[in-house]
Parts: C-alpha cells; structure tokens; sequence
C-alpha cells in the first residue's frame, strides 16, 4: 500500500465536475494525499487511516512543498492532509499557492504538531475544511474529519454550480436587456422631438399617432426591465435570504414608492391599518411582490378609482398571513384568471379581455410566492374590479428551532447557538441585512449549510441582535462556535466601525435528547428573545 | 441661460444627437465626446458647466470617468449626471462615485431636464465663482 507518488509535471486536466460530482461519504474508496515531509508522520497518519478502516482510503504521499501544490492543482484526490512544516513552504503558504483553485473547494485538513490559534485561524481563512493537531489525532477523530470535509466540499460545489449558472444567466439578460435599451432610447429621444414640436409644428393628428408609438416605447421599455426581474425571480434570486420582516412595514414601504404613481391618476391608495404579523420571507423580494401589484391595479384602474391593500393572519392556513390588494378596475374575465400569472406567451389571452399590457409582473409575482412556499390567485367578476390575493408563511421560530432540534437529535450532533449585537442607533437594515448574509455563509461553512436559522431580535426602532442556530453535524459545538467567533471576530475588526455592529462573544453549544426536544426549543427561543443589548 | 453649456459622453451616435436637438432647443450649448479617452480631453476644452455621462463607454468604464473627474481639481465642481443603459442596480454606486442624479435610458425627457436644471440652478445665483 506504501508508495510515494509525485505527480508528474504533465497537470492531469480532470475537471471540478469529474472530481466533486456525485462523490460523497459513502462511495467506496476515498483517495488521500498525505502531505508530510517526514515519513514517520507519514506512516503515523496512514496507520491511523488503516485503523478507521471504513470506507477504505487509497493512500497516497508526498514530502515537498511543490509536490503538494501540484497535486492540489491536479485535483487527483478527494482529500488532502496538510502538514503545516513543510520543507521550503509551511500549509500556509502551499494553501496560499493554490488559493486561486479553491473555488469550489478543495477540501484540505491541516495538521499540525502542536496546537496554535493563530495557525489554526490562519488556516481556516485561507480555505482549510478542518485543523487537527496531530497529537490530539485519534482514528476516529481523522474519520469524521475526512468525511465532514468531504461532505461539505460536495454541497458547497452543488451550491456554487447553482450560483455559477444563475450568474452567468443573468449576465446574460442584463447584457441584453442593455443591448435592448440603447435602440429603444433613441426612438424614444426622436419621436418625442417631434411630438414635443422641436422639428417644427405637428398636426394634431400627427401628435395622435406619435403618442400612441410613444405608449408603446414605454411599455416597451417596461418589459425590457421586466426581463431582468423575471429571471432573477425565477431563479430563486428573490428568496435567498428570507428572515423576519415585518408585513405592515413592507406595505407602507411599497405604498410609499407607488403614491406618486397613483396620484398621477388620482387613484386613493389605501392601507388597511393591520396588527402587528411577521413573515418569514425575502423582504427583497416581498416588496417586489408587493409593488408590483400595485402597479398593475394602478394600471388598470380608471382614474379616481381606489385601491385597498388588507393583511391579515389566514383564517384558513393559521401559519399563512394573507394579503389583497382590490381594485375598482374593469376586472378580469374567469377565463383569464388563470393565465394572467403565466409569462409572455399567454398575451393573447389577455388582450381578449381588454387588459392589454399584462406581461411579466404578475408572473414575478407567482414565482416570488411559490418560492416562498405561498399561493397567489384572482378573484373577479368583469366590471367589478379585482382582487389579488397571495399567501406567505408567518415567521415562527418555534417551528424553525423545532427543526434544527429534531435534526440534532437524530443526528445525535450538538446545537450552537451564535449571537451578535448591534449598535443601536447605527444598525440601519442594510447593515443588518448585510451581517445576516455574513453570519449565515460563516454558519454554512461551520456546520451543514442547509441547516441554519437565523433571527434577529426586534426592538423599537429596528434590529437589535442577530442569532444563528444550527446542527452542528460532525464537530461538537463549543469548537464550532469558537471557529465562528474568530472568523466573524476577524472580519470585524476592519469592519466593525462602519458597520455599526459589534460581536459579544455568547456562543453557546446544546446536546438534545429526545425527551429534550421542548425544552430544547424553549430554551433557545428564550436565549434568543431576551438577548441582553449591550448599553453603547 | 444660453450660456451654459452641457458636455455629452456618450458612444451613441444617435442618441447623443437626439439629446443634442432636445438640449438646444432648452437653450442650452452642447459639445460632445464618444469614448472615455476623449471625454477629459473634451471636459478640459470646453469647460462644460454640466456632463451628462454614460457608463458603458470604449476605451473604459464611465465609472473611470467618473473618478478621474473627481480627482482633478478644476473638473471636480462640474455636475455629473449619469444616462445609462446599464441596470439600475448601478445607481448607488454611480452617486457614491459623486454623480448628482442617475437616470436609465430611455429617460423621462422632462424628469431629465428639470434634473439638468435643478443643477444649474444654484450656479445662476451665485453667479460666476
């Protein structure tokens, strides 16, 4: 089983897909690349590997420095344990050497004689999966930290395969639609020289004609907007981030960008005033929801007509808030109330029932919905105006924890439990907004990604606190949560003042037994409700 | 007013035109410049008391543009207005960079114009300074 094998110069052009898909725990041979340059740490690893036994590792080894980066670069293997003295380069610098590679990651375990902080933060910002020192190393311990590795390696490269596609798709309608634009305002530029009279006089008849082109250019240029929304709405891309948001804040927020728009038409918009209901959603992407239907009943409602927009807990899906928004509009015929949420194709339909116009943002809408795991309808009858209703989940942490703590459980894998806080007065939305992403992606990397809930404590006048719970899979909690902390810690440091946000170490870790699952979830919905705000 | 004079940059040949008849016939003197090479050039001759900039430009980015613009003492005062038909995601960025309003193409001709004003409005009152 011994040999020493250093790849040839010639880079062996397996692709990231070749090496990551479809390779998880649980496939029958795990390839390892031992990187050591002394042999007795070489044949203490490898022994130790033999011990765990199961599944069987292929073993391979190499002693320099310029071996390990070519071998890294290569992807030959599934795993690579690093020593950090190496001979001319220490880990750090060969994980330095293969940064650039490390997107998707490769997953690489550190190992080390000793146990040192710094090293160890050092190693897990440059992209290490794990840090283990060596005299601490049990077979067991190597086992789990392989597999863990290698696990999280394979989500993290769904994951990016996802995002790379998404990138690439909007890239390429925000070129077209640019592409679109530039023509469109041209057109738009010269007929309205002539409609506004600069080329000389118009007939009256001719200002007829330019105007109705000139309807047409704007609507033109709408879906051209539109496209870019659509796709980014189909994607997923308006659901990435759900957390609480307050639904009597989203309306008043969407009233307030379409009262100008309104008013234009004299049409009243009025809100409802509703109880206190928090959602469990994007708000960037309820806020699109919200608008946009809004700007369709401003659309198709005559002038001095009203619109009214309810909100309400569901009566018959008690998790659901249920929201309307009515019209005093020409309504919609019962053929077409199916179709008015379908996307272009289905334009006919809808100019037979006179509302022309109907393209893309009810469509949005439905996706942004359906994502949100909500449901969104029409009811109308034809001259009465009509009323769009949609659905959302209510935000309940209970249920949330309720899901980490069942998952911990049959796991038998600890809970952590990680709090920031803010400072008052200058945590704005788009700070929070912004250490919410921060702490979720620090969470993901620490524990399985699709296992982590993350709340903020609400106080008057905006968030006050930020809380990150999960499984924590493999590792035990408080090492979890010190991982967390210095990375959030060493992010901070730069960041922190115009930020506004400062990070009080109040990590704490939980093992859930089965008879503990209530108290578990009460406990953690308590930690997380009277989390203490730190006087600034 | 039909002293001041508005500095185009844009590598639109018709759109820079169109925009050119809507200017004058505001009162206004226009010059113009289609690649971000050219623009400082431009900027430096004609002594604009306002640029309508756009960001996709040959020969480099308008948010360059944009920066070199506000890193030249004698150019920093000028009021940038950015006409893009980039996405409207890049507004936030573009006023931070120091432009004075965004607008996306096609533009509202009036909402452009009262911006334009709105610019040159203060100048007026304080007179040459």
């Amino acid at each position: 089983m011994l040999h020493q094998a250093e790849p040839s110069s010639g880079r062996v052009p397996l692709s990231p897909e070749g090496r990551l898909e479809g390779r998880g725990v649980g496939d029958d041979l795990i390839r390892v690349l031992i990187i050591d340059d002394d042999e007795d740490d070489f044949v203490l690893v490898r022994d130790l590997l033999m011990e765990e036994g199961a599944p069987p590792y292929a073993v391979e080894w190499v002693s320099t420095s310029q071996g390990a980066i070519d071998a890294i670069r290569a992807r030959k293997h599934d795993v690579y344990l690093l020593d950090f003295r190496l001979g001319e380069l220490n880990g750090l610098q060969v994980l330095d050497a293969v940064a650039d590679t490390m997107d998707p990651k490769t997953p690489i375990i550190m190992l080390t004689g000793y146990g040192d902080r710094d090293v160890e933060m050092a190693a897990l910002r440059a992209g290490a999966a794990d840090y283990l020192p060596k005299p601490q190393m049990t077979a067991e311990l190597l086992g789990r930290s392989i597999r863990h590795a290698i696990e999280r390696g394979r989500l993290e490269y769904l994951e990016f395969r996802d995002q790379e596609r998404l990138r690439l798709k909007d890239e390429l309608l925000s070129r077209v639609s640019h592409e679109l634009r530039t023509p469109v305002a041209a057109i738009h530029q010269f007929v309205s020289l002539v409609l506004d009279g600069i080329a000389g006089e118009v007939t009256e008849e001719q200002v007829r004609y330019l105007g109705v082109a000139m309807e047409n250019i704007e609507s033109l240029s709408r879906l051209i907007n539109g496209l870019l929304d659509a796709s980014r709405a189909a994607a997923g891309m308006l659901v990435a981030e759900r957390h609480e948001v307050n639904l009597g804040s989203a309306v008043a927020e969407a009233k307030a960008s379409m009262d100008a728009l309104a008013g234009q038409k004299a049409i009243s918009l009025l809100v409802d005033p509703t109880t206190v209901i928090d959602i469990y959603a994007d708000p960037q992407g309820i806020q699109q929801v919200l608008v946009n239907l809004l700007d369709n009943a401003i659309k198709f409602t005559p002038a001095g007509g009203q619109i009214r927009v309810t909100a309400a807990i569901d009566g018959d899906q008690p998790r659901f808030a249920r929201v309307c928004v009515a019209d005093t509009g020409p309504g919609i015929a019962p053929e077409d109330q199916e179709v008015i949420f379908e996307a272009l194709a289905q334009l006919p339909g809808q100019e037979r029932s006179g509302r022309k116009g109907l393209g893309l943002g009810l469509h949005i809408c439905r996706d942004i919905v359906v994502a949100h795991e909500g449901e969104i309808w029409v009811e109308s009858e034809p001259g009465k105006g009509a009323a769009f209703w949609f659905t959302v989940p209510l935000y309940s942490l209970t249920d949330m924890l309720r899901g980490v703590a069942e998952k911990a459980m049959r796991l038998r894998s600890d809970i952590v439990l990680y709090s920031v806080h803010l400072l008052p007065r200058r945590a704005d939305l788009l700070t929070y907004n912004r250490l919410v992403r921060r702490v979720r992606r620090l969470m993901e990397r620490a524990t399985l990604p699709d296992d982590v809930v993350v709340a903020g404590a609400q106080r008057e006048g905006g968030p006050t606190s930020l809380h990150a719970v999960a499984a924590v899979g493999a590792l035990d909690a408080p090492s979890v949560a010190d991982r967390i902390h210095r990375l959030l810690a060493a992010q901070a440091d730069t960041r922190a003042c115009e930020d506004g946000y400062e990070v009080v170490a109040s990590a704490e870790g939980a093992t859930v037994g089965a008879e503990w699952i209530d108290e578990t979830v009460q406990r953690l919905c308590d930690r997380i409700a009277v989390a203490p705000v730190r006087p600034q | 007013m039909s002293g001041t004079k508005i500095l185009i940059i844009d590598d639109d040949p018709d759109l820079t035109l169109g925009l050119t008849i809507r200017l004058k016939a505001n009162g206004y003197s226009v010059a113009s410049a289609a690649d971000a090479v050219m623009a400082l050039t431009r900027v430096r001759q004609e002594q604009p008391d306002l640029i309508i900039l756009d960001l996709g430009l040959p020969g480099g980015d308008g948010f360059t543009v944009l920066e070199r613009l506000r890193a030249n003492l004698s150019m920093a005062s000028i009021p940038v207005i950015v006409l893009t038909a980039r996405g409207q995601q890049l507004a936030e960025s573009a006023l931070q960079r120091g432009a004075v309003a965004f607008f996306q193409k096609p533009a509202d001709n009036d909402e452009l114009l009262s911006a334009i004003s709105q610019q040159l409005a203060p100048r007026d009152a304080e007179g040459p300074g």
